[in-house]
């Protein structure tokens, strides 16, 4: 047996048969938000549902009870659907039609049946359009996504998403984000894309626990496993799989457990412990039996028959792969028959049934090349996004294919010499075929590539629409935990300005009753005082606000020459006051070694000081409980840059979170605090300038941050 | 005379209160003293002799020290001696901790002068 076809092998089974679980099994999860059958749940629907009028009360609880059944027993979930249907039709119910509709939908797509899937979603997605139901149309977006992606189709799957996550985040919908950006980083996994996958993912978990949605967070922590599973990274994908199995059997989520035991036996699998992997595929099996979803049971046959040929127990091997074969060939999952005859042509040759091998090989070309449209699709897009994103991931990306490429290329090479002693004449005419293909592949591919391309650019528009409104969310945010530091800020120069204007008016009375020449004099040199302070404090009030808009204001602002001094200690003010404003007792003290002569430097001036605020925010949150707290913060001129340099003497920041502290979406102040996405932010505005940010800190002793502007 | 030592970080605090309290100043009824932090109220006080100050009227948003640990630490100082605390944030945990600690009076800004007077005198009467 060829050692390195089959490792090759392994690696394409992680691949196919997790994301195709997972994605149907997000896709559940996003309109059902309740996996697990809840069997209290079902008994109170029930019991309300005999009491029920024929009215849309009626209706909505027929629907619940579709949705309570849908992950566990879909005949009895459509079997409600349908009575939703045909009660709300009756009624003319709209919304309850629409609700049936996508119940429908969702339980085609967990059998596997695709088209009429899409087409029932699109009949809901029409009639919330008509009623302008929102939620209902976020969530026919997001299962549309999804379809799209089980069929292959990136372009319209993200695309669907994306108008899906719109919504969400205009209406605050937060169980629904967690699923989009659940399917968001699914997608960017199944492209390979695994730093974007995380970020989504990792987004996703941080509002399910916030929101302390067990299902979510136990799926979020399968997905998070598998992508490390897909990087080979094993500790930690055992870590997150467990926790997700752990979760599920808590919750008595049967799809989970089953998703959980397949991740559980793939990593088994990948680190060559049959015994334990074999054990958890008939775990997931037995699951997925019950629940009766066609794909997950033909990926699981397939499995345990890849395993089976590991241990060179063939006729099992033979038993579960047939199985998977035909089953896949029931639910027309090219994707599914592509590796079962792949695997089957390595069992033969396992076993010397050369002749045999060749057949199944060239029905897995077959096969392959009918799904060629999908794989160039996909993988056009992943080039592309990762190049609107990042330039330089997209170099690494293309190598990576490049790579992968090359390696498929020597296993085919491999694969050739091990047939070359055995059928010599196929070779060749497979040879041949290879050839005619490869001709008629490139004729498709420049029409397809043309199509595709226009879907991405508007794919792309989006992806930036989103991300514009993501970056202003965040900009709110951190306004909103500045108004009252602004407050306190604001009402101070107020009260003076009333106060002085208060007592010009009785100095004025004064002045008029007034015989005293001096008294006079000494009078009107106060007025006039008190009035310079009214000015004062007025144009001091009027920065304040000025410096509030600009903070809020979005879209790029113009450089101008700045003098960071003034800036530091002006948002060093701002951020003390909101902190002290918002958290109880908070005191430290504050030293400012600011450097004379700093050359004027040109800054977008909002921009930086949102830095300025991020990392003073951040610092004074590092120092909060501790006795002698202290904030350092220094200016210094180089030849060629300004450095400000943001010291605390607080908790310091762990290894382990400090590679971490630039991703988006990272955060490790308590849930609902922060968004993640300030330091983030603060590195893109930083680079921006062309500048740096450095981070030196020490566990226990404190942190400090370096920004270097260039001049 | 009573003698009436202002902390706040706000230099304009000065001014104000000089004018607010012109008659008072000028009729001998009110001294008054300035200090722009904790810190240095606390030196400050640390060269008078007990009887040059009568009540201290301090800001609790500060930089540095705060009004309250302020509070804590006259207290321990100088026990008879009156203090108001004053703040723009009139909330009831701040209130109920400088009550706790031994505060006379809490004032909210804005500060209403007259009214100010008033407890001023009535808390010194006593």
């Amino acid at each position: 047996m060829n050692r390195f076809f089959v490792k090759g092998k392994t690696l394409f089974t992680v691949n196919y048969s997790l994301l195709t679980i997972l994605f149907t099994l997000h896709f559940s999860l996003f309109t059902l938000h309740c996996l697990a059958q809840d069997q209290h749940l079902v008994d109170s629907l029930q019991s309300r549902l005999k009491t029920a009028k024929q009215d849309t009360t009626k209706a909505k609880i027929l629907n619940q009870l579709s949705k309570a059944y849908m992950g566990n027993n879909p005949d009895k979930a459509m079997d409600y659907a349908k009575q939703t249907l045909s009660l709300s039709e009756q009624l003319d119910y709209k919304k309850g039609i629409s609700s049936a509709y996508n119940s429908m939908g969702v339980i085609n797509m967990n059998k596997g049946d695709y088209l009429p899937a899409l087409e029932l979603v699109k009949k809901s997605l029409k009639i919330q359009l008509e009623i302008g139901d929102k939620n209902g149309i976020a969530g026919s977006y997001g299962n549309m996504g999804t379809i799209y992606s089980l069929q292959g189709n990136y372009p319209e799957a993200l695309k669907h998403y994306f108008a899906a996550l719109k919504i969400q985040i205009e209406r605050g919908n937060k169980l629904d984000i967690v699923h989009s950006y659940g399917n968001i980083g699914v997608l960017y996994m199944h492209q390979g894309n695994y730093p974007e996958a995380l970020k989504n993912l990792y987004a996703s978990l941080k509002i399910s626990q916030e929101i302390g949605d067990k299902n979510d967070i136990a799926f979020d922590y399968c997905i998070i496993g598998s992508i490390y599973l897909d990087q080979g990274n094993y500790p930690e994908a055992l870590k997150n799989v467990f926790a997700s199995l752990k979760i599920s059997q808590e919750i008595g989520s049967k799809s989970i457990i089953a998703v959980s035991s397949g991740s559980i036996g793939l990593i088994y699998q990948d680190l060559g412990n049959y015994p334990e992997a074999l054990k958890n595929y008939f775990t997931a099996l037995k699951i997925e039996e019950e629940i009766g979803g066609k794909n997950e049971i033909a990926v699981t046959y397939h499995n345990i028959g890849s395993i089976y040929i590991r241990q060179k127990k063939y006729n099992d091997a033979s038993e579960y792969l047939k199985k998977a074969l035909s089953l896949s060939k029931e639910i027309s999952s090219l994707e599914n028959i592509k590796y079962s005859y792949k695997e089957l042509a390595v069992l033969d040759s396992a076993q010397g049934n050369f002749k045999q091998a060749l057949e199944h090989y060239k029905l897995f070309i077959i096969a392959r090349d009918s799904m060629f449209n999908k794989e160039n699709i996909k993988k056009i897009t992943q080039q592309q996004m990762q190049f609107n994103f990042d330039k330089k991931q997209v170099a690494d990306s293309l190598k990576f294919e490049k790579e992968k490429e090359t390696g498929a290329l020597k296993l085919q090479k491999q694969k050739a010499f091990t047939y070359a002693g055995f059928a010599g004449v196929a070779l060749t005419l497979l040879f041949l075929f290879f050839i005619y293909r490869g001709f008629r592949k490139q004729k498709k591919s420049n029409h397809i590539i043309e199509r595709t391309n226009q879907e991405l650019h508007k794919v792309n528009n989006e992806l930036k629409e989103t991300q514009a409104q993501l970056v202003q969310q965040e900009k709110l945010a951190s306004l909103g935990a500045l108004t009252a530091g602004i407050a306190h800020e604001i009402k101070n120069p107020l009260n003076f300005v009333n106060n002085f204007a208060e007592l010009n008016n009785e100095l004025i009375d004064e002045l008029e009753n007034s015989r005293d020449e001096v008294e006079k004099k000494e009078l009107l040199q106060t007025i006039k005082q008190n009035l310079s302070k009214i000015n004062e404090h007025g144009k001091r009030a009027d920065g304040i606000v000025k410096s509030m808009l600009e903070h809020s204001r979005s879209g790029t602002g113009e450089k101008q020459p700045t003098d960071i001094n003034r800036l530091c200690d002006e948002y060093l003010n701002l951020a003390y006051h909101g902190m002290r404003a918002n958290v109880k007792d908070f005191n430290c003290s504050m030293e400012r070694h600011f450097a004379e002569n700093l050359p004027k430097i040109n800054i977008v001036q909002q921009d930086i000081s949102r830095v300025l605020l991020n990392l003073i925010n951040n610092a004074f949150y590092a120092i909060k409980d501790k006795p002698g707290a202290t904030l350092t913060l220094t200016t210094l001129a180089t030849a060629h840059s300004v450095i400000i340099k943001i010291k605390d003497n607080g908790t310091g920041i762990p290894e382990s979170v400090k590679q971490r502290i630039f991703e988006p979406f990272f955060t490790t102040k308590p849930t609902g605090t922060g968004t993640g996405l300030g330091l983030s932010l603060s590195f893109d505005i930083v680079k921006a300038h062309g500048g740096k940010i450095e981070v030196v800190s020490e566990e226990g002793k404190g942190t400090k941050f370096i920004i270097t502007l260039p001049v | 005379m009573i003698k009436i030592f202002v902390v706040d970080d706000e230099p304009d605090v000065e001014l104000m209160f000089r004018q607010k309290f012109r008659y008072e100043i000028k009729t001998g009824e009110f001294s008054l003293m300035f200090a722009l932090s904790a810190e240095r109220a606390l030196s400050y006080m640390s060269t008078l002799e007990p009887f040059d100050l009568i009540l201290v009227l301090s800001d609790i948003n500060m930089p540095g020290m705060n009004g309250l640990e302020l509070l804590k630490r006259i207290r321990s100082m100088y026990p008879d001696l009156t203090v108001f605390m004053i703040s723009a944030y009139g909330d009831p945990h701040n209130q109920d901790e400088a009550s706790r600690l031994g505060a006379s009076d809490f004032i909210t800004k804005p500060v209403d002068f007259p009214s100010l007077k008033q407890r001023i005198l009535n808390s010194t009467s006593r």
